[in-house]
């Protein structure tokens, strides 16, 4: 695996009227970033930056250590992409706009394509619009790997997808990062889609970067813990996510992004008793991050 | 007794289909090109050509030259066929039939960049219809204005001691390249002021 990253973007801006997009972070080599966020938080516009098909007003953005600006071309023959409703040549044959992408890519792989294109039934003489949604999404996602690439940009892949063709995408993925290791940035809004892929998750809300955490990271320290005291306790706000008392039968419901044993002491020293600890699924995780500040 | 067909076509006749169809067709395949972007921008595809590895100059100019190639196919047979026809009519027609092939192909350089460039920079196919209008309509400027007797006058009087002298130079083959020169020259300048335009976008979408 090599030392340079994948895709660097430091301090990039993109402004749309009163929305801000700020992003900073980066994608190692063969490593899985999910972006997750709520419709209208600015994932698409981060993968249409990547893709320079919009220019950020400020930031850098490097791939594989090359400046994007400068490198464009020779950047993106290493990334594979699928952009959002994965817009294909509707008018075109499902084979020729597999022998038009290959055009532009020094390393596509036609043994690779020909073996998905046989294992998915998709029928090359049909044109685009002929298929379904399904075949498009496979389609879309075999010219995304088909040259395989260092980096995959995939900006919601799965959306409007039923269950067994998600569960495909994903079989997919992992195939791929087990035959080549590309680095991939994964875009979401259903926090199950990235689930299975992401090494690390990064929560998108109204352009800002909330929470950029390896996922065993997040299991590690997010916490759900229930007990029961007789009036509200004076906690520290830094260490708890959520803090919800039912004066009426004295339970009291918590939620920590830095759970540790000693948070349980300073539980017992409040006058918390009875205390349960639970393990937070991301899912549970995205909705407490996702909270618009109270 | 037996029927004779004696069928005469005068010289105009393939000198006009020819220059009607050439000029037809030079400018019908740019707009056709430019009806495409705007269709391909409207349904997402012109992203996915924005984000393969080619740049967006090689992307603007090979648009470009698909207009120029389209327009060509376009007219090119029906030229061939204006040219042989006119050549059992009179050899001397031939020089006129080049001219107008000549002054079509350069007219088709002229609207494909023009028009092209436009297609590429605008997304509002509304913005594209007018300016497309105004383009084709601003060569009729001239003629307007000769529909005041006083100008007509005075450019009566101004070119006639030199309208054999200018037919000659534009039936010539000296004036053929000077025309088509300054056609090519004003598509020219219309790419890369359109060149410019496209690379330094800050939207493809």
């Amino acid at each position: 695996m090599s030392e340079t990253p994948a895709l660097e973007i430091e301090q990039m801006e993109k402004r749309y009227g009163e929305f801000s997009l700020r992003v900073n972070v980066t994608v190692r080599s063969g490593e899985v970033l999910g972006v997750v966020g709520p419709n209208g938080s600015g994932k698409t516009t981060l993968i249409r930056c990547l893709l320079g098909l919009v220019k950020p007003e400020r930031g850098r953005i490097r791939f594989f250590g090359l400046d994007l600006e400068r490198h464009e071309v020779a950047i993106k023959r290493r990334v594979g992409f699928i952009l959002e409703g994965a817009p294909l040549f509707r008018r075109v044959r499902a084979g020729d706009v597999l022998r038009f992408c290959a055009g532009f890519y020094p390393h596509w792989d036609w043994d690779m394509v020909r073996s998905w294109m046989h294992q998915f039934q998709l029928d090359g003489s049909k044109e685009v619009a002929e298929l379904s949604k399904g075949m498009r999404a496979q389609l879309g996602l075999i010219v995304a790997f088909g040259s395989r690439p260092d980096l995959l940009l995939l900006d919601e892949p799965t959306a409007g997808l039923d269950p067994g063709t998600r569960r495909w995408f994903v079989e997919l993925a992992r195939g791929a990062l087990a035959d080549f290791g590309p680095a991939i940035l994964l875009t979401s809004h259903i926090m199950a889609d990235v689930e299975d892929l992401a090494d690390r998750i990064a929560f998108l809300r109204q352009g800002e970067l909330l929470l950029v955490e390896s996922k065993e990271r997040l299991c590690q320290n997010w916490r759900r813990i229930r007990g029961r005291c007789r009036a509200r306790p004076r906690l520290d706000s830094n260490e708890w996510v959520a803090i919800e008392y039912e004066a009426i039968c004295g339970e009291i419901h918590l939620v920590t992004s830095c759970w540790q044993e000693g948070l349980l002491d300073r539980l017992w020293e409040a006058g918390v008793t009875e205390v349960t600890v639970q393990r937070l699924s991301l899912e549970e995780i995205y909705s407490y991050v996702m909270r618009p500040p109270s | 007794m037996t029927l004779t067909f004696t069928y005469e076509l005068p010289l105009w006749y393939p000198l006009l289909s020819s220059a009607v169809a050439s000029l037809g067709a030079g400018f019908i395949a740019p707009v056709a090109m430019a009806v495409v972007i705007q269709r391909e921008k409207a349904e997402g595809s012109f992203q996915l050509l924005c984000a393969l590895p080619i740049s967006k100059e090689r992307l603007f100019f090979g648009t470009v030259l698909a207009a120029v190639v389209g327009s060509l196919v376009l007219w090119l047979p029906g030229y061939a066929v204006a040219v042989l026809a006119s050549i059992p009519k009179a050899l001397g027609g031939i020089p006129l039939v080049i001219t107008l092939g000549v002054i079509a192909l350069s007219l088709s350089c002229v609207s494909a960049s023009f028009v092209v460039t436009i297609a590429l920079n605008t997304s509002s196919p509304t913005a594209l219809a007018y300016v497309i209008a105004l383009f084709f309509a601003l060569p009729q400027l001239p003629a307007m204005l000769l529909l005041s007797e006083r100008i007509e006058e005075k450019l009566h009087a101004l070119l006639e001691p030199h309208l054999w002298t200018i037919m000659n130079l534009v039936l010539s083959i000296r004036g053929q390249l000077l025309v088509a020169g300054g056609l090519l020259l004003f598509s020219l300048l219309i790419l890369f002021a359109g060149v410019q335009l496209f690379s330094s976008k800050r939207s493809y979408v």
